[in-house]
């Protein structure tokens, strides 16, 4: 008995806060997280690189730069897995000469990207070759917080990092087109277009909805937000409007309010692996043909690569959206 | 043997025989001349007086000496014998009245300053009885063991009388403050008052021998001389201290505790082998010791053992109970968090050496700094740690060897250089694990110390993933540990 309490005197003596390892970096400024998937198809000569020495980090840049115009922050950096769950922790703040933007409103603009470090430097340098790039979604930084007048988004920004959709329609100058009114259930979860009223139910367009989320793409619901497709046609779909996260609140999947396009979307930084970037990176042109580019959805004569269903929607082994 | 009531004295008899066999092999008092009345009732001790008178006066005209001495029960008026009474009056009319040219009365007993008038017992300063303020050469001399309203205690350690040994062995040349060979009455009062005092002090009851001298001559009144002739070996003592001797071997029979005046001092003892105890105040020193006939044994030029404190704690039988210590020590541990290595320490600690055991406090400061990667410049962990141990040691000849267990909390806060946001952490760990030491004394109370030992660490430790705190867990870490410095015990 005596014993007993000796022991539980020594264990109520190990309190307070946790001491740390040497794995431990520091409290993180912002926690993204979301997969890294294939490109269907990826690249044949990248996938080596790919399985070996991937590496993914934020690229700051203008906002009409190029992939080639990107600067990495390289403490941002770290070895992934593909494919595979993505957990991206940001430390460090990126470097002031990233900032652009009018004085009392700056702002960085950012793109995680992944390449394969082959002289395993860990730093983007020569020689070494992009390989991936984050799914329709940027990184923007602003050490204040910003009003929708001063924001480059036109809509409220606060300090620190925000997960923003592409294209930004401000930046880039997508405009929603003039449609008719009509009635949509906007925001609901959905599985066919039925539930929606006039909408439709938003499943892998542009993003991939978890459980669905009604939306319209041939009318414009009044009070909707204007989401870019990649795609000409249609150029876009109406969201939900929104404009504070919990606005977009659902008990049943992750959605936030997007401080790009000020509509409901689904959280999650998910990378593509296996496709060099190229072009804007920051305003992608609308696409040709649409299919090939997504590991979801796809013709019919594209053979099933593992781990991609055949029948299109998301791979077996992908993570729920948080 | 008192009143029936009284409880028998144990060393009464011993102390009688002993100041005879002092006054025989070094008083120069031969063998007829000693009487020994033992267990005797007042009557007899009163016929044994007359008659030795009666002896006196039938005896040549010259210088006599007639010495009394009593060692027993007795009140504030009277001598206890076999239930009756001999009044200190009648004791004192007997022995003065005595037609022998010297009278001295020795009275060892309780409330025995009555028959010296001596009444209050004081605490006084060494008393100086100058012998050559007046020669000496008759007259009458009483000595009592303790002041009239006092006790006389008995000792069983010493076996004897606090008085009575203190006196014998102050006979036997511990008393001989000037180094003249000869023990003088005033050197053997002055001596045995200080070690009675200093003896009697550690009871509860103090005592305080009494003297009066009524006497008149040439010289000081000598006691005992010593000589080689006497069929004794005599032992040098070079340093003033207390000196515990035991015949034979070390556990013998206890025979003299003497504490000398001053340097130099020699005890005549009887040829035969001694085991000496000098206590020193750091460490006690033992000799073996063998002394011949009329031969000189000196003390300091003999190998001794030394004994610290901490051991003669352990191995009992001293008066020490229990030693204090002091340690300082620079430590060395294990890694506790991955990616630290091992860190420095500085271990402060006290302990305290019992019997049976060895309790220590210690306090252990200490620091780790790595190097990180991923953005951290440095991360540095501060320990401030308080721990108990309990130790039990075996003492070998050169070496002593130490195992117990020791316990411990800690207060911990690590702080990191680095531009991030990172807090800094302060955590409480507690540690549990075996002692292992090995001590060497270096003298001087000072010593050697190696230790070391397992320890299992119980802390609370950060889950991690990508970099990040995502929860906490009850953790622990298996070290080894070791540690080395000095110790010093007071």
């Amino acid at each position: 008995m005596a014993l007993l309490r000796i022991l539980s005197l020594l264990l109520l003596a190990a309190c307070g806060d946790a001491l740390v390892a040497e794995d431990y970096r520091a409290e993180p400024l912002h926690d993204f997280s979301g997969s890294l998937r294939y490109y269907n198809p990826p690249v044949r000569d990248l996938l080596f690189e790919v399985e070996e020495i991937t590496r993914v980090a934020l690229f700051w840049g203008a906002a009409e730069a190029d992939f080639g115009g990107l600067v990495e922050q390289h403490e941002t950096g770290r070895l992934v897995e593909v494919p595979g769950l993505l957990r991206y922790p940001l430390f460090d703040r990126p470097p002031a000469a990233r900032l652009q933007g009018p004085q009392g409103a700056r702002y960085a603009l950012g793109r995680p990207l992944a390449y394969a470090d082959r002289d395993g430097d860990g730093r983007y340098g020569e020689g070494d070759g992009l390989i991936g790039q984050s799914e329709g979604r940027a990184v923007l930084y602003a050490p204040r917080a910003l009003g929708a007048e001063a924001s480059p988004t036109g809509h409220p920004l606060a300090a620190g990092f925000t997960l923003i959709t592409l294209p930004i329609p401000s930046l880039c100058d997508y405009q929603a087109p003039a449609l008719e009114a009509c009635e949509a259930k906007l925001g609901v979860p959905c599985e066919a277009d039925e539930d929606c009223g006039e909408g439709l139910c938003l499943s892998t367009q542009t993003l991939f909805w978890p459980n669905g989320a009604c939306g319209a793409a041939s009318c414009a619901p009044a009070g909707a937000a204007f989401l870019p497709a990649i795609g000409p046609d249609p150029q876009g779909y109406f969201i939900k409007a929104c404009i504070e996260d919990a606005d977009c609140a659902r008990s049943d999947a992750g959605y936030f309010c997007d401080r790009s396009t000020g509509g409901c979307v689904p959280e999650g930084l998910d990378l593509l692996i296996g496709e060099v970037p190229r072009g804007s990176a920051f305003c992608p042109p609308p696409l040709e043909d649409v299919v090939p580019r997504m590991h979801f959805g796809g013709p019919e004569d594209m053979g099933p690569r593992e781990g991609i269903p055949p029948e299109g929607g998301p791979p077996p082994d992908a993570p729920p959206r948080p | 043997m008192g009143d029936p009531s009284e409880t028998p004295l144990r060393y009464a008899e011993r102390d009688a025989r002993s100041f005879a066999g002092v006054l025989r092999r070094l008083g120069g008092v031969s063998p007829d001349r000693i009487r020994h009345i033992m267990d005797a009732d007042a009557d007899t001790a009163r016929r044994a007086l007359v008659g030795i008178n009666a002896d006196l006066r039938e005896a040549e005209k010259g210088p006599s000496a007639l010495v009394v001495y009593y060692s027993g029960h007795a009140d504030a008026d009277a001598l206890h014998l076999g239930g009756t009474r001999l009044p200190f009056d009648e004791l004192r009319q007997l022995v003065k009245g005595s037609p022998a040219s010297l009278r001295l009365l020795i009275v060892d007993a309780c409330r025995s300053g009555g028959i010296s008038r001596v009444k209050r017992g004081k605490a006084a300063p060494s008393y100086a009885v100058s012998a050559d303020a007046a020669p000496v050469t008759e007259g009458f001399a009483v000595l009592t063991s303790s002041a009239a309203g006092e006790n006389s205690q008995e000792s069983d350690r010493l076996r004897s009388s606090f008085f009575s040994h203190h006196f014998i062995n102050g006979l036997r040349g511990a008393a001989d403050r000037d180094a003249d060979r000869k023990v003088t009455l005033s050197e053997a009062y002055e001596y045995a008052f200080g070690q009675t005092l200093r003896s009697s002090g550690r009871t509860l009851n103090r005592q305080h021998p009494t003297y009066a001298f009524d006497v008149k001559g040439r010289g000081g009144l000598v006691l005992a001389q010593l000589q080689k002739s006497q069929r004794a070996g005599t032992l040098k003592l070079r340093e003033a201290s207390i000196y515990v001797i035991h015949e034979g071997r070390e556990g013998g029979p206890l025979l003299a505790e003497v504490s000398p005046p001053k340097e130099d001092a020699a005890l005549y003892l009887r040829p035969g082998p001694y085991f000496v105890q000098q206590r020193l105040p750091r460490e006690y020193r033992e000799f073996d010791v063998r002394l011949e006939e009329d031969s000189t044994v000196d003390l300091g030029a003999l190998p001794f053992r030394a004994v610290e404190y901490d051991r003669l704690v352990r191995k009992g039988g001293a008066e020490k109970r229990s030693a204090h210590g002091l340690t300082v020590m620079a430590a060395a541990r294990g890694e506790v968090l991955e990616g630290e290595g091992a860190s420095p320490h500085v271990v402060l600690g006290y302990r305290l050496d019992l019997p049976w055991l060895t309790l220590g406090l210690r306090g252990r400061l200490g620091s780790v700094e790595t190097a990180a990667d991923g953005g951290l410049s440095t991360r540095r962990r501060d320990e401030l740690g308080v721990g108990l141990s309990i130790e039990r040691f075996v003492d070998f000849s050169w070496l002593s060897l130490g195992f117990g267990l020791l316990v411990e909390g800690a207060l911990n806060q690590q702080v990191f250089d680095t531009d991030r946001d990172t807090p800094d952490r302060e955590s409480y760990t507690a540690a549990f694990g075996g002692l292992f030491a090995l001590e060497r004394h270096l003298g001087a109370g000072f010593g050697l110390r190696l230790e070391g030992g397992p320890s299992t660490i119980l802390l609370e430790e950060a889950v991690v993933e990508e970099g990040v705190q995502v929860d906490s867990e009850l953790g622990s870490a298996f070290v080894w540990w070791a540690a080395s410095g000095i110790t010093w015990r007071f």
